[in-house]
């Protein structure tokens, strides 16, 4: 939509180079990890923005559940601080957790949707958590 | 290919095969560890001596609470100086060096209905996001960016506020702990003479540990207790030294979260760094996404 595509070039907004397309984030409701729902104009004609609606909102869920702060999270921090900061040696945070169910998840998408569009989504942690890197010229091998 | 620590172009020193990074001069945080630790022995072997040896079970639980205590500052200290405080990545240069192209010096950007300016690092070629900041000790944008901490020679960022505000709230409290029961065992020696002169020479014959760890502490209590202060009004108004400096958030705060945020800032969710430091990597600086906004001028 217009809006959308306006607000992402104000903010640091979907941008492309040579052969890849950047989903940048959405800092609308604060620092918490949430990317544009807008397509990029470099992919419009390579894939349906429903699709890439899609992935983007399924992603935002993961990373909101990752960085999910509730009593549960809040007694795990107290333990872990009376711990001397040893308790996350015995078992995986809740991010970490996230961060392998938002990676397998970004592996099935790649494998299911994106690849056979000869696209692929890059790795989000490498970016920085600043962008969705999609490279356009993944190719089968 | 090397891995991503052995070629990252900054002033970070790694350690533990890019398990742990810290900062470029660490002589102040191995002066700042000694005298917390040299302090530490001290009690243990010459005030808690006393203490088990006059009261056996009393001086017991006092010995594991100072060893608690102590515990959970030094392993706060270590951490706090040796882990990654949230380096970001770097990108690329887009205009690819032309003196004559460049890109826009800020973005706007929109945090809970509230309209900030975000500004071109010129180092590490992006816009800062949110609340990140560029270091110039380290050389590195550092997302939380807090202040870049001499005595434990490493920016305070996202990543190791907590340890950061548990040293500094903690260490009060064991410079009390370790205060008072000093001043018991000097107290107690003094008491058994005829003079305070006599009482004062047993004390510093029998019990010269408790003396001298009696003034360490007192020098050391009114800086502690300033900055852990400060950081106690930083946490409730939930802006960082960073930004208490500068003037950021006077009006309008987007990230305000009340009394909670006492809770969060100690016990946050546990962030991975942003860059994997140990992967092998060809380039440690990666592509960059603003080539659309290069104008020439």
């Amino acid at each position: 939509t217009a809006s959308a595509a306006s607000a992402a070039s104000t903010s640091s907004g979907a941008a492309s180079l040579g052969s890849t397309a950047y989903i940048g984030r959405d800092y609308t409701y604060g620092l918490v990890v949430r990317f544009q729902d807008a397509c990029p104009e470099r992919l419009q004609n390579r894939v349906e923005a429903v699709t890439l609606s899609t992935t983007v909102l399924a992603l935002n869920r993961l990373f909101r559940e990752a960085e999910h702060y509730g009593p549960i999270a809040c007694l795990e921090g107290c333990l872990n601080w009376l711990s001397c900061f040893l308790l996350f040696a015995l078992y995986p945070s809740r991010y970490t957790r996230a961060r392998r169910r938002i990676e397998s998840y970004i592996d099935a998408q790649n494998r299911d949707v994106y690849h056979p569009l000869g696209l692929h989504i890059g790795d989000v942690f490498r970016a920085g958590l600043m962008f969705i890197p999609i490279e356009m010229d993944y190719s089968h091998v | 290919m090397p891995r991503l620590f052995e070629s990252w172009p900054a002033r970070t020193q790694f350690h533990c095969g890019g398990r742990c990074l810290t900062g470029p001069s660490p002589t102040h945080f191995f002066i700042a560890l000694a005298l917390l630790v040299f302090s530490g022995l001290l009690f243990l072997f010459t005030t808690c001596g006393w203490l088990v040896y006059r009261w056996h079970l009393w001086g017991s639980l006092i010995t594991a609470g100072f060893l608690f205590l102590w515990g959970i500052s030094v392993t706060a200290m270590v951490r706090a100086a040796y882990s990654d405080p949230g380096i970001r990545p770097r990108y690329k240069d887009p205009t690819n060096g032309d003196a004559w192209s460049n890109v826009p010096s800020s973005q706007q950007v929109v945090i809970n209905e509230v309209t900030i300016q975000t500004n071109w690092c010129r180092t590490c070629k992006m816009y800062k996001p949110p609340r990140t900041a560029h270091c110039a000790d380290c050389n590195n944008c550092v997302d939380g960016f807090d202040h870049h901490c001499p005595w434990l020679n490493n920016c305070i960022g996202k990543r190791n506020y907590r340890f950061f505000l548990t040293f500094v709230w903690v260490l009060p409290v064991l410079m009390l702990y370790m205060g008072c029961f000093c001043v018991l065992n000097i107290v107690m020696l003094i008491v058994g003479e005829r003079t305070i002169a006599y009482g004062f020479i047993r004390a510093a014959l029998h019990g010269p540990g408790s003396l001298v760890v009696l003034i360490i502490v007192i020098c050391m209590f009114g800086p502690i207790f300033t900055l852990s202060a400060f950081h106690a009004f930083l946490v409730m108004k939930n802006v960082n030294t960073n930004e208490h400096l500068k003037g950021s958030y006077k009006k309008k705060n987007p990230h305000t979260m009340g009394v909670f945020n006492f809770c969060f800032q100690l016990c946050p969710p546990e962030y991975p760094p942003y860059q994997p430091w140990q992967r092998d990597v060809e380039d440690p600086v990666l592509d960059s996404p603003y080539t659309d906004l290069v104008t020439k001028s």
